[in-house]
């Protein structure tokens, strides 16, 4: 048994380009934008531009094999910079790409490997994620879009919605139905790459009461070559199913809370409230003190997942472990937080009187769909207890 | 990185849980909750046989020391075992205490009898209204001629009624506090104006209260010397706490494999209940729980084994492992329904300790009050 961090040195090296390269605008720009995994409704040039720079260094795919444009190291390096970044409020903001690309170097031709994960590696294009439909949410087997062989192609028509990063992505990692009598329903799905300048797809926005973007994307009849299935076809729920964990790993990070978690402290530490100072309030103390180990164990469950996917070990359980555990801290962080700040932790950060930058109250509404998105936490239980402990499913 | 337990570790688990599936079934465990003694005297020979007393002590004193994730190994098995009898108390609590603060003498005199199994000690530390710490205690020892008289109450003593030496817990005047104050003595049951009376707890281990009037000790009595308590005793009491953690989690895996078959033999409205997701995240939760309160103890055993500076993360292990402790036995609990609210079925072994044991050793509020100071949340004053 050891606990040792493998990665300090390039953890180090890491933090000392970031506090370089992030001047106080794009730190700024990223605490109001996208903490919390939120989605603005368009990228500022700066924050495109810093995201190229992390390509450029190397930094945008670590873990995928050199001749992709990627690192040949480690998926743990790759996660440095991954946490590093939340460390400061930022992140990768080409983030569905890394987990897009994940699956398709399992999965997918050569041809379109050599075409995609370079430009990925470059963190120039995003691609967004396409599997969710207005009747399928956590139910992914349920998916109707259909997309129809005819010739060299396939025609696709129907719905996706909550489709974030749509606007900006260069891709559409699309999920659909190529087999409308299969039985069970999940295994007449494929899976494509689709150009999302295709004719025929139209993005649309919709608005979140986070104050971020999301997307509904209509497909009608569009034709997307055979060249563009990823897998084999009718198999594209397994193909979904490979990197989920990842995929979870890379987005809800327990690095972003701790910052956040030590801004509170730092601002609970000078403040008073009610003629008294909060850092002598037995409320206030306690709180804090039970959100600092929940923080703690959120850091092992996602130590843990990674040491489980370096060692080759089913992680299932442990990702949706951590999933559930991390996403419910967070909401509880700034629920409680709120209450213990009073009213000024109401006020967003264009507020002169804002406290904690205004980042709680914005949690206020951020953190709620963390609960459900990526999985939801029933889904999570479920999986602990069916796959984890051998609960009998359905 | 690495989770799992070495070759050395997974032999030692094997052996202590084989041991102990032989030696302390539920059966006798239930018996000896009414037993005066608490223990049957031929299994704590077993033990000493087993070498375990010595698990904390040097081969120089006759003991078999291991690593310290090794200790918490073996105190998982005993927690899922719901092992009684003196074994907390001498061997961890006491043992503990005079490798961090006794000398040498004091060491060569203590730690073989300990070895032995022929001394059983405990630590006299807690007093009414004092739930854990070094902190706020009202025992004295006043030294007068070169001699020092004890006087002071104390409370949840373990095994006062079996151990021949008290390690008692005081300060040289009233009024001295903070460092360089405390000192521990060793103190025997059965001097002059020591009494030992029991304390009725839910669990029905062995809890005392031990009054001390005008005890007499000498200078030499002090583990450590007259007034230099504090720091080792911090440290001893730091590693105790773990060891009470990794009791705790043995009891929370056995309540958890406990629930889980459960869920998939008890059979409702014609099916498992397991089936039900009510039922599967309630298991999920008691999972959650019992995995999460592993990972915290197991790493700050290491960083203790490690030598690494780890307070704060003993004490949010310990805080942890207190409330999802509590929190998995109320859910084995309700998995269970009215099979495991019989004395019959066995659930309450565990469930009893997960939640005793959460008071023990630092609740989880005296935990939160020490984080809180720890990460800067300083009372002005």
């Amino acid at each position: 048994m050891d606990f040792i961090d493998p990665r300090a040195e390039f953890r180090r090296e890491v933090g000392e380009w970031l506090d370089r390269e992030l001047t106080d605008e794009l730190r700024e720009e990223f605490a109001r934008e996208i903490t919390y995994l939120r989605v603005p409704m368009a990228w500022s040039p700066e924050v495109l531009e810093f995201n190229r720079r992390l390509g450029a260094k190397g930094w945008i795919g670590l873990h995928w094999p050199t001749k992709y444009g990627g690192g040949g190291r480690t998926l743990r390096d790759q996660l440095v910079v991954v946490e590093e970044l939340a460390r400061r409020y930022a992140k990768i903001v080409s983030s569905q790409s890394l987990h897009v690309t994940s699956i398709l170097l399992a999965h997918g031709t050569e041809e379109l490997k050599m075409e995609v994960i370079p430009r990925v590696a470059t963190g120039e294009i995003e691609i967004s994620l396409g599997y969710t439909e207005p009747n399928a949410g956590s139910d992914v087997a349920n998916i109707q879009m259909r997309a129809v062989e005819k010739d060299d192609h396939y025609v696709v028509s129907g719905e996706k919605i909550f489709n974030t990063m749509a606007h900006w992505a260069s891709y559409h990692w699309l999920l659909a139905r190529t087999d409308p009598t299969a039985q069970p329903k999940h295994r007449g799905l494929t899976m494509f790459l689709v150009d999302l300048k295709t004719p025929g797809i139209t993005v649309r926005p919709i608005q979140t009461i986070d104050d971020s973007r999301t997307n509904l994307v209509h497909y009608d009849e569009v034709k997307v070559p055979k060249s563009r299935v990823v897998g084999q076809k009718n198999r594209g729920f397994y193909v979904a199913m490979d990197a989920l964990g990842q995929e979870r790993l890379f987005v809800f990070s327990p690095y972003f809370y701790r910052t956040l978690f030590n801004d509170i402290v730092q601002y609970m530490k000078k403040a008073r409230r009610n003629g008294r100072a909060l850092a002598e309030d037995p409320i206030v103390r306690h709180a804090l003190a039970e959100l600092d180990v929940k923080i703690a164990v959120s850091d092992l469950l996602y130590e843990r997942v990674i040491w489980a996917i370096e060692n080759g070990k089913p992680v299932i359980s442990d990702v949706s472990m951590f999933k559930m555990f991390m996403t419910e801290t967070g909401q509880e962080l700034v629920r409680r937080t709120l209450d213990l700040i009073g009213l000024a932790g109401l006020l967003r950060p264009e507020s002169r009187h804002a406290v904690v930058d205004g980042l709680v109250a914005m949690g206020q509404n951020a953190t709620i769909f963390h609960t459900f998105a990526g999985g939801a936490s029933e889904l999570m239980r479920n999986l602990i207890a069916i796959r984890g402990y051998g609960l009998p499913g359905d | 990185m690495d989770l799992n337990l070495n070759e050395s570790q997974l032999i030692l688990r094997r052996a202590a849980r084989e041991f102990l599936a032989a030696e302390c079934a539920p059966s006798m465990v239930k018996a000896m909750e009414s037993d005066p003694r608490g223990y049957p005297e031929e299994l704590w020979q077993r033990i000493v046989q087993m070498g375990w007393p010595g698990i904390v002590i040097p081969e120089e004193f006759g003991g078999n020391e291991v690593g310290f994730i090794d200790l918490l190994v073996v105190l998982q098995e005993m927690g899922r075992a719901a092992l009684p009898g003196p074994f907390f108390s001498t061997a961890v609590l006491s043992g503990l205490a005079i490798m961090e603060g006794g000398s040498a003498e004091q060491q060569r005199a203590l730690l073989p009898r300990i070895c032995s199994g022929e001394l059983l000690m405990s630590l006299a530390l807690g007093e009414p209204g004092v739930d854990f710490g070094l902190d706020h205690l009202g025992t004295t020892a006043v030294a007068r001629n070169g001699r020092h008289s004890i006087s002071g109450t104390k409370v949840f003593v373990p095994d006062a009624h079996v151990a021949q030496i008290l390690l008692c817990v005081a300060s040289a005047a009233r009024s001295a506090k903070g460092p360089g104050g405390l000192s521990a003595f060793l103190v025997k049951t059965a001097s002059t104006g020591v009494t030992v009376s029991p304390l009725e707890t839910n669990l029905r281990d062995k809890q005392f209260e031990v009054v001390f009037a005008n005890v007499r000790a000498e200078t030499g009595d002090a583990l450590g010397g007259v007034g230099a308590a504090r720091g080792w005793l911090e440290r001893a009491l730091d590693k105790a706490m773990l060891a009470r953690c990794a009791e705790m989690i043995g009891a929370g895996r056995k309540a958890l494999e406990m629930s889980v078959e459960y869920a998939k033999v008890r059979v409702q409205f014609g099916k498992p209940i397991g089936t039900l997701q009510a039922i599967q995240h309630h298991c999920a939760n008691l999972a959650t729980c019992v995995e999460t309160a592993e990972l915290m103890t197991y790493r700050a055993g290491w960083m203790v084994e490690q030598g690494l500076a780890c307070r704060r993360d003993i004490l949010r292990a310990k805080a942890w492992t207190n409330e999802a402790c509590k929190r998995a036995a109320a859910l084995a609990h309700q998995i269970h329904g009215g099979m495991g609210f019989t004395r019959e079925y066995d659930l309450y072994l565990y469930t009893g300790r997960m939640t005793s044991y959460a008071q023990l050793l630092g609740g989880t509020g005296w935990c939160y009050e020490q984080i809180a100071d720890d990460i800067g949340l300083v009372k002005p004053g």
